[in-house]
């Protein structure tokens, strides 16, 4: 039994790390209705320069984490004023922008690869230790893991109470209606790719602690952030994040019953059925914002 | 628009063939061409590297001295990326393009999958990599590299003998893992000791908590782990901190152990090919301080196979000559290795010995981590 | 060098149909496929057990790698074909996944991350076909014979199926398709071809193991669809070929051969992006399936007054019916939306060899009680019968194949496919030359090979009339048909109108242009709130006052011109 309980714990925790990168990515999906795959991207960059900047060039940890935010949100805007933007205004097809989503993606992999080698880069700066929390045995990364949902809160108080955050809930509820009162939609969904994209990087950085960061991080986050932010539904953060928290301790406790080759198929699983019986997710009505 | 596809089609395959290599040799100079395929790209690719810097080394170092019998040699080095696919589309470049008829493979897909192509055309195809068993008795393949049996078999002792009797193994899902992972377990029971739990994982895993927190559970006292590169260090790293005590075990550690893994790494003991700067031989102390000169530590295994293998080929050439038969010739290189199996062995002094199954023997080394280096614990020299 | 150039040919005939596969699937089809890698891989592995463990001949390894791989192709297609296009993406990401993991892991079929080694050459009548050079021949001829195979799909009445059904589902339902049923078919094809590459594949490596089969292969075949462009089969061919050779190239350059697979992946992103991003309708134009400039016999347009093209139509030919076409009869319908009950309980009857109008203001519940009659809306109350088939659950392909053509709210045609290939979409037997017939009959012969996305408005809605009349369909559905008409064309059309009717068909007509209804129509419903408020001929309901008020408040009504 123990060993169960260890498991959802750790699940638990690791799932948090997702929520915030689905609530990251949800919150740009559900604004601008786009499968913003090269989120990846910005993901992977954002974590390799908090590297550069405290590892190589000695910045304290504080300034190369705000550092990271910037860049990440500059980057994820810019991907949407040069590439989104005009594809949207030539009424290209949707898969066209999916495509350019993936392309972006796989060009920051080749290029991290290229610059940084194919091997994991660790963030020696973050020990990871172990930590002896109640009855439980994590390490380090995994309670700094829990620190993610105050700053989902935070994202969440900004959508209820400021007025972008308004016009975001607006603008992904029904654009058309939204566009008809004055929203400005195109500043809007800039918004959203500057507040979505920031949003990563306290997770890539707890990522990187625990795990070290590969070329192929940016294609794993976002697979396993875009499957939990479609298997929760359409609604902003919340249904994202929780779909993320609980994938992540289904994925944990699946070696209990499986042979651990099986685990990432577990998910994958999880979202075929979802959008086969399921397609507009399972929080989808019962989670708001 | 179809003929302007297809003329700039034609031109790019023009193009190809001018840009092919020259011939295998000139007669102003001669240049003896050979291939040599690593992970240049991929997960495996800190690997790759080192064993570029142990062939350079050999090759540079030989022609030097004004080459082989006055042939220069001159390596092709080509990626194949860890991969069976890559592996066969490097070699089929070094075999129908450069038209080499000696290549230095690594990697036991790799291996697997070129070996028919080296076969067919008659290509000495030498492996300094992969230990799978299913690498031996394949013709024209040779392995300069210790298979996961005799590999595993010290290992597995040494830890008996410090009283260990549970283990649980943590290995990556391919052919390495399991081969190695298969051996340990067989010597590890036939000397009396036990499984308590065997997990693995898929290679480009970087989170290893679910495996780990089972293995936890079973508390074994040795956690033996089968994993390349970077990723040895990364689960070394998490194993610690998630509060597993079992020493730490395994085959073939490299430096991505410690560079990743930091002092988790501590105390974990490897086996390997047996590196011994110590040595009375002059040959192998003068490769390895050359390597400690110009890179600031003795080189891993990694290095010293593939600087071995490129004097293997020196060594079968000059047979060759001596024979008075072609050293281009695929077919006189094996004959040369058929008939005089014995070479240097340039990383523990003494000699590497190819068997009939196509493997060989040699030193091997049981090591450990202290302070972040690799000491010796034991040396298990082969059978006179 | 010969050899060399054998390797790369094999590659290339292997991508090519990887690429040629997914283009119908992609380009016809418009299914967003991501995992067109797994067949290949299903494929790869079923050659490979074949020849390993039964030591099949050529080519019934690859005919069993095209059999397994369509089998799970149909699975597949059943599960997901009823998606909406951005969840058939991730679907099919999903899937994937998880096939890789099932690739990784099953290891008594698979040999997991181990792999399968030793996969033999074909042998023909028991000789090997061993050398490098032997089998690129017959791996491209494979790859032509299936090529060839794709080429002629693509441009036969099934090709030009599913680029309608790709551009517009609900328009093609309407003319007979079942888009589907027809997208399926594609799936399951072109998984059946990706599985014979994989088993060239299989049987040139030897060795398989499933990181060829994987997410980012499945991505390098899209981006090899996308630079050929969609729907283009000959720039499948062309990016193939220069797509297969760049990783070779690559590995010429001695610099860069150090970090070739990042540099390699760089320029496949790269190039993805930059062609998309500028050219989001595809780098090249898609290719008609059929072309009028071809054909030599094109019989000149019928003698008429050169005038106003619209007024052609009051003398365009018009097949006569073999039968009287059935009775309609729709019996206490009621459709809601939410709150509202946009059709409230309607009863009425459309009749053969008569023109039947329904008029009302806007909202009324018009289209509304169309589309629940054309099997676009499921009826929330009531049934609908056409003939003696109870039709209230039919689908709209199915009404569509029971003799049913209508016609959407503004004008809708297929844009991107010639004017040409929408008539010929719109006959049931795909004859060339009776479309060409019908497109001269309208005057629009010579825009034939025009998109028709480019036509004008008013040449689009001949189009559109060039396509109902070509379908020749007993019952006639037309919404707001006469909208945007000015005064003479109403003439022209309600005259059109009056001679289908009296070839025995039965017409309905939504409309809000009561001229038009006054000249055309022999009973006219008047529909207020979801209700029949009125009925009668135009003469009654002119001067029905009911009728006045809703329309024009308490003024008086315009007086029959």
């Amino acid at each position: 039994m123990s060993i169960f309980l260890t498991l959802v714990v750790l699940g638990l925790t690791v799932g948090s790390m997702y929520a915030l990168f689905a609530a990251s990515f949800g919150l740009i999906f559900n604004v601008t209705r786009i499968f913003h795959f090269a989120h990846g991207a910005v993901i992977s960059a954002a974590g390799y320069l908090m590297f550069v900047l405290v590892s190589r060039l000695g910045w304290p940890l504080w300034l190369g984490v705000f550092g990271a935010i910037v860049a990440a949100a500059l980057l994820g805007a810019l991907i949407e004023l040069v590439i989104y933007r005009p594809l949207r205004r030539s009424n290209a097809p949707h898969v066209a922008l999916f495509l350019t989503s993936v392309g972006v993606l796989t060009v920051m992999e080749g290029l991290i690869g290229a610059i940084f080698g194919p091997g994991v880069v660790v963030f020696r700066f973050l020990p990871l230790e172990r930590v002896h929390v109640g009855l439980f045995d994590v390490t380090t990364a995994n309670v700094a893991m829990l620190a993610v949902w105050p700053l989902i809160g935070l994202a969440l108080v900004y959508l209820l109470w400021t007025r972008s955050g308004r016009f975001m809930r607006a603008v992904a509820d029904t654009p058309e209606v939204a566009m008809n009162i004055g929203i400005d939609l195109d500043a809007t969904f800039l918004m959203a790719f500057l507040l979505g994209s920031a949003l990563t990087v306290p997770a890539t950085l707890v990522y990187a602690w625990y795990q070290g960061l590969t070329p192929m991080t940016g294609l794993s986050t976002i697979l396993i952030s875009s499957a939990a932010v479609v298997i929760g539904g359409r609604g902003g953060l919340l249904p994202g994040a929780v779909a993320a928290l609980c994938l992540g301790v289904v994925q944990a406790i699946a070696i209990v019953l499986l042979p651990s080759g099986w685990q990432d198929a577990v998910v994958f699983t999880i979202l075929l059925l979802v959008i086969v019986l399921r397609p507009r997710g399972v929080f989808g009505r019962v989670l708001r914002w | 628009m179809r003929i302007s596809i297809v003329a700039s089609v034609l031109a790019v395959l023009i193009l190809v063939d001018f840009a092919g290599t020259p011939p295998a040799f000139s007669q102003q100079e001669k240049t003896y061409t050979f291939g040599a395929m690593f992970p240049l790209t991929g997960p495996a690719a800190e690997i790759g590297e080192l064993f570029v810097r142990g062939l350079n080394m050999a090759v540079d170092e030989i022609n030097a001295k004004g080459g082989v019998d006055g042939w220069k040699l001159k390596p092709i080095v080509v990626d194949h990326k860890g991969t069976a696919q890559g592996g066969v589309t490097a070699m089929n470049q070094l075999v129908n393009l450069d038209r080499v008829p000696f290549v230095i493979t690594s990697f036991t897909a790799v291996g697997l999958a070129v070996q028919p192509i080296a076969a067919q055309n008659q290509v000495l195809l030498l492996n300094v990599g992969g230990t799978s068993n299913n690498l031996l008795n394949k013709p024209w393949l040779y392995n300069d590299q210790v298979m996961a049996g005799p590999l595993n078999e010290p290992l597995a002792r040494y830890m008996r003998d410090q009283k260990m009797s549970t283990a649980a193994l943590l290995t990556s899902e391919d052919a390495y893992g399991r081969d190695d992972g298969v051996a340990f377990t067989n010597a590890w029971t036939s000397l009396g000791g036990k499984i308590v739990a065997s997990e693995t994982f898929p290679l480009a895993a970087t989170d290893f908590t679910a495996q780990l927190t089972k293995i936890r559970a079973a508390n074994p006292q040795v956690l033996y782990i089968v994993a390349v590169g970077d990723t040895q260090g990364l689960l070394v790293k998490q194993a610690r901190a998630l509060g597993i005590t079992a020493r730490m075990i395994g085959p073939l550690a490299t430096g991505g152990l410690v560079k990743v893994g930091g002092t988790a790494a501590e105390g974990f003991v490897d086996t390997g090919i047996a590196v011994d700067p110590s040595t009375s031989d002059r040959a192998a102390r003068a490769f390895l301080n050359a390597y400690k000169a110009k890179y600031g530590q003795y080189p891993e295994w990694d290095s010293g196979t593939a600087y071995e293998a490129v004097h293997v080929l020196a060594t079968l050439i000059h047979g060759v000559i001596a024979a008075k038969g072609d050293p281009r010739s695929g077919a006189a290189l094996l004959k040369a290795l058929e008939e005089h199996p014995t070479f240097q062995n340039y990383l523990s002094g003494g000699q590497v010995t190819f068997l009939k199954d196509h493997g060989s023997i040699r030193a091997l080394a049981v090591q450990q981590i202290k302070s972040g280096k690799f000491v010796t614990l034991k040396v298990v020299k082969p059978p006179a | 060098m010969h050899d060399y150039l054998a390797q790369v040919s094999v590659f290339v005939s292997v991508f090519l149909l990887l690429a040629a596969s997914l283009n119908l699937v992609l380009g016809f089809g418009g299914i967003f496929s991501i995992m067109q890698a797994v067949f290949y891989g299903i494929g790869a592995y079923a050659a490979a057990l074949l020849v390993v463990k039964a030591n099949a001949p050529f080519p019934l390894e690859l005919l069993g790698a095209f059999f397994v791989s369509a089998v799970v192709a149909t699975l597949v297609a059943f599960v997901i074909m009823r998606l909406s296009d951005e969840l058939v993406i991730i679907g099919t990401l999903a899937l994937q996944l998880i096939f890789s993991a099932v690739f990784r892991n099953w290891d008594a079929v698979t040999g997991g991350s181990y792999g399968i080694f030793g996969i033999g050459r074909p042998s023909i009548f028991g000789a090997t076909i061993a050398s490098v050079a032997a089998y690129a021949s017959l791996a491209a001829t494979v790859a032509l014979l299936c090529y060839v195979l794709a080429l002629w799909l693509g441009r036969s009445p099934f090709g030009l199926a599913l680029r309608a059904q790709r551009e517009d589902p609900v328009l093609a339902a309407s003319l007979g398709h079942d888009p589907v049923n027809e997208k399926r078919v594609v799936f399951i094809f072109a998984g059946g071809i990706a599985g014979v590459a994989g088993g060239l594949y299989a049987q040139y490596v030897g060795y398989i193991d499933p990181t060829s089969f994987d997410v980012t292969q499945s991505l390098a075949i899209i981006t090899i669809v996308v630079v050929g462009g969609l729907a283009n089969l000959w720039g499948t061919l062309g990016a193939a070929l220069v797509l297969t050779l760049i990783p070779q190239l690559i590995i010429l350059l001695p610099a860069a051969s150090d970090a070739a697979a990042q540099i390699q992946l760089l320029l496949y992103g790269l190039i993805l992006v930059l062609i998309v991003r500028f050219w989001p309708h595809g780098f090249i134009p898609e290719r008609p399936a059929v072309r009028a400039g071809r054909l030599r016999t094109v019989k000149v347009a019928t003698p008429g007054d050169p005038g106003a093209p619209l007024d052609r139509l009051a003398s365009i030919p018009i097949t006569p019916l073999r039968r009287l076409a059935p009775v309609v009869r729709v019996v206490d319908v009621k459709k809601r939306f939410g709150g509202i009950d946009a059709v409230d309980g309607v009863t009425l009857e459309i009749e053969p060899a008569r023109v039947t109008a329904l008029i009302g203001p806007n909202g009324a519940g018009k289209t509304t009680l169309f589309n629940v009659v054309c099997g676009l809306l499921r009826a929330d109350g009531g049934s609908v019968a056409i003939g003696d088939r109870e039709t209230t659950h039919a689908r709209p392909f199915e009404i569509a194949r029971l003799g049913v053509t209508r016609t959407f709210q503004d004008v809708r045609i297929f844009p991107r496919l010639t004017a040409l290939e929408n008539v010929v979409f719109a006959l049931r037997d795909a004859d060339v030359e009776r479309a060409l017939q019908r497109l001269s009959d309208v005057g629009l012969l010579d825009y034939a090979d025009r998109f028709a996305g480019t036509l004008s408005y008013a040449q689009q809605k001949l189009l559109m009339i060039s396509m109902v009349l070509a379908r020749e369909d007993p019952l006639v559905f037309l919404d707001e048909i006469a909208a945007g008409l000015d005064h003479r064309s109403v003439r022209a059309f309600a005259l059109l109108i009056r001679r289908l009717a009296a070839s025995g068909r039965a017409v309905c007509l939504v409309e809000h242009n009561l001229s038009f209804v006054w000249e055309a129509a022999d009973m006219v419903f008047v529909l207020d709130q979801g209700r029949i408020i009125a009925a009668g001929s135009p003469a009654e309901i002119q001067v029905d006052p009911h009728v006045m008020e809703i329309y024009f408040g308490n003024s008086v009504l315009p007086a029959r011109p």
